[in-house]
């Protein structure tokens, strides 16, 4: 409270950290479901060091990372729409953004607002899956989906 | 003949903690050389170890005691001449079959140039031309299966281990993978001195082999060693083919005659209740049976022959035969089936009769299903708990084991309504809903 940071920088990186999780375990559950026989041709063939890392490991945890990641998206804007509107005692700190403009008309219980900021929360979901993850997670799929 | 030695196992012993300390044996008393030139085989069945010997010689792992050298230099780690074939495949889907074939030469850090040069060439020699830039989801596994040999051959290794590089094809496919290599074999058109090819095909191992070596298990040993000596081309119709086919068939299905002194209990004779039980349906028993009375056969069937009249692989035929030995349905010698008195009338008889009969000889021949039985008959309850009956087995064997036993009984005991089991409950029970 003492610093005067910008809230709109400061609150990010915490709403990005808290969903790494998300990830992470998505790849640990990709990493472990490399078949046997395929990490035996990495060792008969010796493929070692970045050629593995290259040809092997990321690809193969990819898809597990794209289905993470969009978890993890969806947890962060959960999370920065609540988070935009923080209270500390009687200080209330406030960044700009779609949360804080949402949770502002509720408070003063403006409905023609509300409906205008969940609305556009609503197509702003729907156009970012459309047009990002959707093509990304269908990419994975198709090129580096074990079988 | 006795060239050059590619290979040499020498009283290789592999076994594997358990988690209650004791270790489980797999393959013991191995010792096998490969010459130059020579294509053997390792045959046997699933859970003969012919699989984990491969994987001691392809130095992905090592063994307990013994010595693996290859070009005289013990092996500890994989070796650069030595390559292998995966019965899966196992390509990588997101590497067209260029890539998945110059993986091996990047991983040896060659010019590009030269990868571009001996992919290709591998590519070529194998029958892929023209499918360099497709993915591996696009090909059918046969070739698929070409995309594994490529890549082992590209790394122009001295040994190719082939893990039962056939099974996963279907019968048309695989013949004609088999005749092509061969054929390159024969042509010495591959960059390979000696093959060591892994199978439970009886047939592939005559058809392909220079020297099969047959393994028995428990723990996995070599049983005995056979030269082929027919000459290449063989015809799988020739009568000293066949003689030789059967004649496997008889060594694989003899039963062991004095069986290592305080060794593990072999799978059937002296059968007691810590015997571990096959994984066989109802459904199998009754359809050989079935098959075996019937004409031609009128009870007495060649094993071989109906084998390949079921399209039956000796995998799935012997657990099958085994377990029809063992409730005393059916007798198995000298590579043929016979079915006994009884056996003949279940194989005659209608749905009722069959359970009849087939409950009789379950609590005669089976010391864990009258266990069972004995103690749901004697308690008032009529109900016992699973874990009750997996305590006793697990003095006997590995806990996966006495799961997979108490399985075979509990599917067999439901066909003959011997006695019911609740899954959800893991209780055993004697109520038959009628």
């Amino acid at each position: 409270m003492t610093w005067k940071l910008n809230p709109d920088i400061y609150l990010s990186p915490l709403m990005i950290l808290g969903t790494q999780w998300y990830i992470l375990f998505n790849v640990i559950a990709g990493a472990s479901a490399i078949p046997t026989e395929m990490r035996y041709v990495a060792a008969n063939f010796k493929v070692t060091g970045w050629l593995w890392w290259r040809k092997v490991a990321l690809p193969a945890v990819l898809p597990f990372y794209v289905t993470g990641a969009i978890t993890a998206s969806g947890g962060s804007w959960n999370a920065a729409i609540v988070a935009e509107l923080a209270s500390w005692g009687d200080t209330q700190v406030q960044a700009r953004g779609l949360g804080a403009y949402i949770a502002e008309a509720t408070t003063a219980g403006d409905f023609h607002r509300i409906v205008l900021g969940i609305g556009m929360m609503s197509l702003f979901v729907v156009v970012i899956n459309r047009l990002f993850w959707r093509p990304l997670y269908y990419y994975a799929e198709r090129k580096y989906r074990l079988t | 003949m006795n060239t050059t030695s590619l290979l040499q196992c020498a009283d290789v012993r592999k076994s594997f903690p358990k988690p209650d300390g004791a270790e489980l044996l797999v393959l013991e008393g191995m010792n096998l050389e490969l010459h130059e030139g020579q294509i053997v085989g390792l045959l046997g069945r699933s859970g003969s170890g012919k699989s984990t010997l491969l994987r001691l010689i392809a130095g992905l792992s090592e063994p307990t005691s013994g010595n693996v050298t290859y070009m005289g230099q013990p092996i500890d780690g994989p070796a650069a001449g030595i390559a292998m074939v995966f019965q899966s495949f196992a390509l990588f889907p997101w590497l067209t079959v260029f890539e998945n074939v110059a993986l091996g030469l990047e991983a040896q850090r060659m010019p590009r140039a030269e990868i571009r040069k001996r992919s290709l060439a591998a590519i070529d020699l194998i029958g892929l031309d023209g499918f360099e830039s497709a993915y591996p989801r696009e090909l059918s596994g046969g070739m698929r299966q070409r995309v594994g040999f490529a890549r082992a051959l590209v790394v122009h290794p001295n040994i190719l281990l082939m893990d039962e590089p056939f099974s996963a094809l279907d019968v048309l496919t695989a013949e004609t993978l088999r005749t092509d290599f061969l054929d390159l074999w024969g042509e010495g058109r591959m960059p390979i001195k000696g093959v060591i090819l892994v199978t439970h095909n009886i047939e592939e191992a005559v058809l392909m082999c220079d020297r099969i070596l047959v393994f028995g298990s428990n723990p996995g040993r070599i049983l005995s060693e056979i030269k082929v000596t027919l000459p290449q081309p063989r015809n799988r119709l020739d009568p000293s083919f066949r003689e030789l086919v059967e004649s496997i068939y008889v060594e694989m299905t003899a039963r062991p005659k004095g069986t290592v002194a305080g060794g593990r209990q072999e799978r059937f004779p002296g059968l007691g209740i810590g015997s571990v039980l096959p994984q066989v349906s109802t459904n199998l028993l009754s359809g050989l049976m079935e098959a075996v009375s019937a004409k031609p056969f009128n009870g007495t069937a060649d094993l071989p022959k109906i084998a390949s009249d079921l399209q039956m692989e000796i995998d799935e035929l012997f657990p099958v035969a085994e377990t029809l030995q063992m409730l005393r349905f059916a007798e198995v010698e000298g590579g043929d089936i016979k079915l006994t008195e009884d056996g003949m009338a279940f194989a005659h008889a209608a749905v009722d009769e069959r359970k009849r009969i087939f409950m009789r000889h379950l609590l005669s021949y089976v010391p864990l299903a009258a266990h069972i039985r004995r103690v749901l008959d004697e308690r008032a309850s009529h109900s016992a708990r699973k874990s009750r009956f997996i305590d006793e087995l697990e003095d006997f064997m590995s806990e996966e084991a006495a799961d997979q036993t108490l399985r075979a009984v509990v599917r067999w005991a439901r066909y003959a309504e011997a006695f019911a089991y609740d899954d959800e409950n893991a209780m055993f029970s004697l109520e038959n809903p009628t």
